[in-house]
C-alpha cells in the first residue's frame, strides 16, 4: 500500500532544522510568552512511542517525542496551535491545542494508529492500481475484489492481470509466473511468509500454492534479495492470508464456480474466528477443490488437459498486547494431465506435429485424466513468533517445514505405466530470526538471520528410471541488514545481505560408483531504493539491486532426455554464480481523472545461466538436440505501463502495456502485451447492490520477434554456440475480448457477490508463445465463468 | 553466525549415510537386431543398430546390411536392453518380449531410401489382426544401394488397421545408413 500524502506542511519540513533556529530566535524576543502544551504519545497498544516529530506549522517549531513519549512545547503565547504528529510507519495526524500556562496545562495525549508503510521496493499490489479499490479494501477486511474476480484460476492466470507478469504454461493447468522476462529459481514465491520450496526448475512444475488462501498477493518487480533470499533477483511474489479476525469477531465465506470450457468448477470455504472468551485466541480453517475436464480450442478438444486439486490449511493463533504466536498448517494436492498430442518420441515426431498444425490425438470430451499425467502434494507447516521488546522493537521468527512430492506419470513400456516415470520428494525446513528497531526519529532498520535445511531425494527403486536431477543436501545460512530512512516527501532504503549454502550432491559415474560432489557457494546481495513524492498527486522511485546466485542443481548437474521438449539436457559443473544488477524506476501519477505509471526497468547478467544447443546426439530413438547450460552477460530492458482515465465517475479506461527486449538468442522471452480494458462501475453505496460493474477488456500480445529462427528439420539444427534456434517460429500475435461483470448484495453482516467473466469471447484460434502447448494445439476457446460468494463477518456493518 | 553455520554442518552428518541407490533404468533400449534368413536356406545374416551405453558416451555402432538382388528373406526383429545379462527369456534383456505382450499397441515401420529396390511385407498380427512388424518378408530387386529406417511406434489406444508412422510415440527410430544390395 501507498501512503497518501496530502497536506503541504512537508514542504515546510525541510525548513525544519532551520525553522527551530529562528523559532528560539523570536522566542527569546517575547517576554509575555510563558504558555505550554505538553502530553504523552503512544501507539494502539498505548505504548510510549518515542522519536515522534510534533510540529506547529504556524510557528515552525518542532520537537521529538522523548523515551516516555512525552513532548512539551514551552514558551508560547497564548492561543490556539495546530500541532502536526508524524511517525514513520503511523498515520500523521494533526490537533488543535489551547495554550495554557505552565501549572494549568493539560497534558494533551494523542494515539498514533499503526499504518503499514510499504516501500521495500517498487510494490504493485492489485490494490494499487486504483484508489477507490484501495479504500475498499481498507476498510473490509475480507474485501479482495480483483482477487475475488479472478478466483477459481491458478496464481500464474490470477497473476497475468498484473502488467509486466507473464505465465510460462504447459497447457491451461501448468502455469509458472514469469516477473519481467524472469521465472523459475529467479523469483520468490513466499506462502504465508515463507519462500515456497518445490521443484522450481522444471518448466512445467507450476507453484504449489492454493490461490483461495490469500487475502491479496503482492508482487515485487525489482531486485528483492536482500530480505528475501537470492532467487528473488527478478521479483518476488508474495501470497498474504489474511490476519486473523479481532476478538469477538467470526468470519466465513464460500466461493462457488463453475466455468463452461472445461465444463469444471471450484469450490471454496473458510471459517474464522477469535474467542472473546480467552482473550487473544483465534483460528482458522480453510479449504478449496477444483475440478475440471478437458480444456477445449476453438476447433477441438484438448485431449487429456483435466485437473482435480484440493486443498486445506488452519491456523491457530494467539496475540497479546507484546507477543503472539502462531502455527500454520497447509497441504496442497493437484492432479493434472498432459495434453495427449504433446507426448511424443523423438524430434521427428516433434517436426511432424509441427508440420501437422494440428494435435495428433483428439479423442471426446472426458473427465478423466490418463497418462502423461502430475500428480504433485505440498505440505507446509509454519511455526511463528513475535515479540514487541519495546515501542520501537520487535523480534519475529518462523520456522518453515515442507515436504515437496512430485509423481509424474508416462506412457510406458510393459505394464509401467502405473509405476511413476519422477517421483521426486524435497524436504525443507527453514527458520528466520529477524529484528526491527526504530533507532532514531527517522530511521528504522531490519537485522535478519536465515537458515535452511534441505533434502532431496529421488525413488529410483519406484520408478524404474534415471535421475533427471541427482539427489542431494542444502544448507543454507544467512545474514542481512536493511535500514530505511523516512522524512517528509523521502524514503531512502539501503541492505546488505550474505548468504553460505553448502550443496552435497550424489552422482553415479559410468560404473555406477557413488560421488558426493561437495560445493560451498559465497552469495552477496546489496540494494538500494527511494522514493520521493514532489507533491500528492506524484510519486517517483529508483531501486537498485546487485545479486549473486549460485547455480542450482539442475544447472550443474541435469542430465537425460526430456521427451516433452525432444531434447537432451545436460548440466554444468562448471558453472559459478551469475552475478546480476537490476534497476527498476518508476513514476506514478494520479489525480481524480487520470492515473499513469511508468516502470521501465534494465536487469543486466554477468554470467546469465541458461539452455544452448551443442550437439545433435544420435540415439536409438532418433536424433536429439543437446542443450547444456552454459553461461554468458545478458540484459533484460524493458518497460511496463498503464494509463487510465476516468472521464465521468463511474467510467474508466485504462491501457496497460508490458514490454520486454532481451538479449538475442534466449527462448521462452515473453513478447510485448497489451491490454486495454473499459470499466463501468457506479460509485457509492446502493441500498440493495454495491460495488456494480461491468467492463471489457482486449488483450492484444504481439509476434515475439526476438525468438531464435525456427529449424524445421533435426539435420539444420545449429551447434555453433550462440546460434539459438526453436523448432517452430514464434506464433503471430493475437487479440482476445474478454467480458466481466458483476455485483454485491449486502445483507446485513452478510453479503453476496455475482460474477460473471466470459474470455475470449470470439473464440479466436491462437496460439500464445509461451505456452509450451505452441508446437502441439490451438489454445484454449471461449470460456463462460460464474462466480458466486458468500461472506460472513460478525463485525460487519453495511 | 559461526556457530550457526556449525550447527547446520552438524546437522548435515545425521542424514548421510542412507546413501542413494544406483539408478536401474528398466527401459533402455540399447540394440535393434534384424535377423535375415534367405529363403530356401538356412543361413540367417544379422544386423544390428547398438548403443552399448545408451545416450551419449561413444557413438551407436551401425551394422552396414548387404543383402542378395532378387531374393526374399524372412526378416525377424529384436529389441534387446544389452546391459543386462544375455538371456532371451527374461523380458529384462529381451524387449521384444514385451513388446510382443503388447502388440495391440506396437507397430514396426520400414522406410527405405528412394532408389532402394526393397519392399516389406508383415508376416505378424495382433489379436485385432492389425500387424505388428516383428516377422516379415523382405523382397529385394535389382542391385541398387540406400538407407533404411525402422521405427517402432507405441500406440496405446490409438493402433488401428489405418494408424500410421504418424500416430503416437517413438520408441525406436533407428537408420541402417549404408543398405547395399548386389
Amino acid at each position: 500500500m501507498v501512503p497518501r500524502y496530502q497536506d503541504n506542511y512537508y514542504l515546510v519540513l525541510f525548513f525544519w532544522v532551520g525553522g527551530l533556529f529562528w523559532s528560539g530566535l523570536m522566542a527569546q524576543s517575547s517576554t509575555d510568552c510563558r504558555f505550554v502544551i505538553h502530553g504523552y504519545v503512544h501507539d494502539d497498544h498505548h505504548s510510549p512511542l518515542a522519536g515522534v516529530s510534533i510540529y506547529i506549522p504556524s510557528l515552525k517549531r518542532g520537537l521529538v517525542s522523548d523515551a516516555q513519549g512525552a513532548y512539551r512545547f514551552e514558551q508560547l503565547c497564548p492561543g490556539r496551535y495546530v500541532l502536526v504528529f508524524q511517525y514513520m510507519g503511523y498515520q500523521t495526524k494533526s490537533m488543535e491545542i489551547e495554550a495554557c500556562q505552565s501549572d494549568e496545562a493539560p497534558h494533551n495525549d494523542l494515539t498514533l494508529a499503526d499504518e503499514a508503510i510499504h516501500l521495500e521496493e517498487i510494490m504493485i499490489s492489485e490494490k494499487a492500481l486504483s484508489t477507490a479499490d484501495r479504500q475498499l479494501q481498507k476498510t473490509q477486511v475480507l474485501e479482495g475484489g480483483d482477487l475475488a474476480r479472478q478466483q477459481g484460476k491458478n496464481l500464474g492466470q490470477i497473476l497475468q492481470n498484473l502488467p509486466g507478469v507473464s505465465v510460462l504454461q504447459t497447457g491451461a493447468g501448468i502455469a509458472k509466473p514469469v516477473i519481467q522476462g524472469l521465472h523459475s529459481q529467479r523469483i520468490m514465491i513466499l506462502n504465508n511468509g515463507i519462500r515456497l520450496e518445490g521443484q522450481q526448475w522444471g518448466m512445467e512444475h507450476a507453484p504449489e500454492i492454493d490461490p483461495f488462501l490469500a487475502q491479496d498477493i503482492t508482487v515485487i518487480k525489482g531486485s528483492a534479495t536482500v530480505e528475501y533470499g537470492v532467487d528473488a533477483l527478478a521479483g518476488a511474489i508474495l501470497v498474504n492470508p489474511p490476519p486473523l479476525p479481532e476478538a469477538g469477531q467470526w468470519q466465513g465465506n464460500m466461493f462457488l464456480s463453475g466455468q463452461s470450457n472445461n465444463r469444471g468448477g471450484a469450490l471454496a470455504g473458510s471459517l474464522a474466528h477469535r474467542l472473546a472468551q480467552i482473550p487473544g485466541l483465534g483460528f482458522r480453517i480453510q479449504g478449496s477443490g477444483r475440478y475440471a475436464g478437458d480444456t477445449q480450442a476453438p476447433d477441438y478438444v484438448l485431449s487429456n488437459t483435466g485437473l482435480r486439486e484440493y486443498s486445506f490449511s488452519a491456523e491457530l493463533g494467539y496475540k497479546q498486547e507484546k507477543w503472539g504466536g502462531s502455527v500454520f498448517f497447509s497441504q496442497f494436492n493437484t492432479e493434472i494431465g498432459i495434453l495427449a498430442a504433446a507426448h511424443i518420441g523423438n524430434t521427428t515426431d516433434l517436426f511432424r506435429a509441427i508440420e501437422s498444425g494440428q494435435p495428433a490425438i483428439v479423442r471426446d470430451f472426458t473427465y478423466t485424466i490418463s497418462n502423461p499425467r502430475q500428480q504433485v502434494a505440498h505440505n507446509l507447516l509454519k511455526v511463528a513468533a513475535f515479540w514487541k521488546i519495546s515501542p520501537l522493537a520487535r523480534l519475529d521468527f518462523q520456522y518453515g517445514l515442507q515436504n515437496n512430492q512430485r509423481d509424474e506419470f508416462d506412457i510406458r513400456r510393459g505394464g509401467r505405466s502405473d509405476k511413476p516415470a519422477i517421483r521426486i520428494r524435497l524436504l525443507t525446513q527453514t527458520a528466520d530470526l529477524s529484528i526491527r528497531l526504530g533507532h532514531h526519529a527517522h530511521w528504522q532498520g531490519k537485522l535478519g538471520l536465515q537458515g535452511l535445511w534441505q533434502d532431496n531425494f529421488n525413488d529410483v527403486e519406484a520408478t524404474g528410471t534415471a535421475r533427471l536431477i541427482p539427489d542431494f543436501d542444502r544448507y543454507g545460512a544467512s545474514v542481512f541488514a536493511l535500514e530505511r530512512f523516512s522524512r517528509g516527501r523521502w524514503e531512502w532504503e539501503g541492505g546488505i545481505r550474505y548468504d553460505f549454502v553448502f550443496l552435497r550432491s550424489y552422482l553415479f559415474d559410468e560404473e555406477d560408483a557413488l560421488l558426493r560432489d561437495e560445493r560451498h557457494f559465497h552469495n552477496f546481495s546489496l540494494s538500494t531504493g527511494g522514493a520521493f513524492r514532489p507533491n500528492k498527486d506524484w510519486i517517483l522511485r529508483a531501486h537498485l539491486g546487485y545479486a549473486q546466485r549460485n547455480p542450482w542443481v539442475n544447472e550443474l548437474y541435469s542430465e537425460g532426455l526430456h521427451h516433452g521438449a525432444a531434447a537432451i539436457e545436460e548440466g554444468n559443473p562448471a558453472l559459478e554464480a551469475e552475478g546480476s544488477l537490476k534497476l527498476t524506476l518508476s513514476a506514478e501519477w494520479q489525480n481524480d481523472k487520470w492515473q499513469l505509471l511508468l516502470n521501465p526497468y534494465w536487469h543486466h547478467f554477468q554470467d546469465f545461466i541458461f539452455m544452448e544447443a551443442r550437439e545433435i546426439r544420435l540415439t536409438i530413438r532418433g536424433a536429439f538436440p543437446v542443450f547444456a547450460f552454459t553461461q554468458r552477460a545478458a540484459d533484460f530492458v524493458g518497460l511496463d505501463a498503464t494509463l487510465r482515465y476516468k472521464p465521468l465517475p463511474f467510467i474508466s479506461v485504462q491501457t496497460d502495456m508490458a514490454y520486454l527486449h532481451s538479449t538475442s538468442g534466449l527462448l521462452w522471452i515473453n513478447p510485448s502485451r497489451f491490454k486495454h480494458s473499459l470499466r463501468f462501475a457506479p460509485p457509492g453505496e446502493g441500498k440493495h447492490f454495491r460495488e456494480v460493474y461491468a467492463g471489457l477488456a482486449l488483450v492484444q500480445v504481439v509476434r515475439q520477434r526476438f525468438a531464435p529462427e525456427a529449424v524445421e528439420d533435426v539435420a539444420n539444427i545449429p551447434t555453433n554456440p550462440q546460434n539459438a534456434f526453436d523448432f517452430a517460429p514464434a506464433p503471430p500475435g493475437y487479440m482476445l475480448l474478454n467480458l466481466e461483470a458483476g455485483l454485491q448484495i449486502p445483507f446485513k453482516k452478510h453479503a453476496l457477490r455475482l460474477g460473471l467473466e466470459i474470455e475470449n469471447l470470439f473464440n479466436v484460434n491462437y496460439r500464445d508463445y509461451l505456452n509450451r502447448y505452441r508446437y502441439f494445439a490451438d489454445d484454449v476457446g471461449r470460456n463462460f465463468t460464474l462466480r458466486l460468494q458468500y461472506q460472513f463477518d460478525s463485525h460487519f456493518s453495511h | 553466525m559461526a556457530m550457526l553455520l556449525n550447527a547446520m554442518v552438524l546437522l548435515s552428518s545425521c542424514g548421510d549415510d542412507d546413501a542413494p541407490l544406483p539408478p536401474n533404468e528398466e527401459e533402455i533400449i540399447t540394440t535393434l537386431r534384424l535377423e535375415f534368413t534367405k529363403s530356401g536356406t538356412a543361413v540367417t545374416q544379422t544386423f544390428e543398430w547398438q548403443d552399448l551405453d545408451g545416450d551419449g558416451g561413444n557413438a551407436p555402432v551401425i551394422d552396414a546390411i548387404s543383402l542378395d538382388a532378387n531374393s526374399t528373406y524372412d526378416v525377424k526383429v529384436l529389441v534387446l536392453n544389452e546391459t543386462e545379462p544375455v538371456d532371451l527369456a527374461d523380458e529384462s534383456y529381451n524387449i521384444t518380449l514385451e513388446i510382443e505382450e503388447e502388440d495391440d499397441e506396437h507397430q514396426f515401420f520400414f522406410i527405405k531410401s528412394a532408389g532402394l529396390n526393397l519392399t516389406f511385407t508383415y508376416d505378424d498380427e495382433d489379436d485385432n489382426g492389425n500387424p505388428v512388424g516383428l516377422d516379415n518378408t523382405f523382397s529385394t530387386g535389382a542391385a541398387s544401394t540406400g538407407t533404411l529406417t525402422v521405427t517402432l511406434k507405441h500406440q496405446p489406444g490409438i493402433k488401428t488397421g489405418t494408424s500410421t508412422i504418424n500416430d503416437g510415440e517413438t520408441d525406436i527410430e533407428a537408420t541402417f545408413g549404408s543398405v547395399t544390395i548386389q
